[in-house]
């Protein structure tokens, strides 16, 4: 397959994200999509979850989108790979990431999806900040990724399910009449 | 010479910027810039810490060891949360 026959487009939007129709690849028989939204959650202290702002190191982003893209079409046999992800506010059931593969067979786009978005979470420069009712948190994830073999950054990723939330000393004020 | 630190999400919070200039020795590594940064207090350096931020040079992850020029961005990137 030649290199240049594979359909890449990954990106920054300034708010929700959408899945849009990719140039469709003759040879391929499956498109899997994945949708991450934002999850209506009540915090103990600070009330209803308002949305979701998401902060991002954009030009380092933006670098490794298209890297990780360009990585899963080699490694899955991809020829269109779309990867989307939101800077900016989020809110309840709105899409802050969106990922589309499309495989010759079904079983390369159902990995190469899940592939994606296990790495776009333990790589990218984007960080989650929860806007509550009474007040902020920011939602420490993932120890990003090290690529070096340097004996200070052996530690292994916090696993997704044991996010942590640090309380932000902003307060709210704006949160509690949106 | 000097070089840019950039800080994202609790940690610029918690350093009260978003970036800051930084002078070091010709030589210096990402770890002298972090420890000029800190003033070398701990109180500030605990939010730094190894195992919990991790560093880019020029947008691209690197070890600490990473000998600096003229001119760099260093990104201190605590953990991440996207998706």
């Amino acid at each position: 397959m030649a290199s240049d026959a594979i359909h890449i487009e990954t990106g920054l939007v300034a708010g929700p994200v959408a899945v849009t129709s990719m140039s469709w690849p003759g040879d391929c028989g499956a498109e899997s999509i994945f949708v991450g939204r934002t999850r209506a959650e009540t915090h103990g202290e600070l009330g209803a979850l308002l949305r979701l702002e998401y902060e991002v190191y954009a030009p380092m982003a933006e670098k490794l989108m298209d890297a990780m893209a360009r990585e899963t079409a080699e490694k899955y046999d991809g020829r269109a790979v779309r990867m989307m992800h939101a800077n900016g506010p989020v809110g309840l059931g709105e899409a802050s990431v969106v990922i589309q593969v499309a495989t010759p067979h079904r079983g390369e786009a159902f990995s190469a999806c899940r592939y994606l978005i296990d790495r776009l979470k333990h790589e990218l420069p984007i960080w989650k900040h929860e806007i509550w009712e009474h007040g902020r948190t920011f939602v420490e994830g993932c120890c990003a990724h090290r690529d070096t073999n340097s004996q200070a950054n052996n530690s292994p990723c916090v696993s997704d399910d044991h996010a942590r939330r640090t309380v932000s000393k902003t307060s709210n004020t704006e949160g509690i009449t949106t | 010479m000097e070089v840019k630190i950039l800080m994202f999400a609790v940690l610029a919070e918690q350093f009260g910027g978003s970036s800051l200039l930084v002078e070091v020795a010709e030589g210096a590594t990402v770890a002298d810039a972090i420890e000029i940064m800190t003033d070398g207090e701990e109180s500030k350096k605990k939010w730094l810490s190894p195992d919990r931020v991790a560093v880019a040079v020029n947008q691209s992850y690197c070890g600490r060891d990473r000998v600096l020029v003229a001119g760099d961005e260093i990104a201190l990137i605590p953990p991440v949360s996207g998706g």
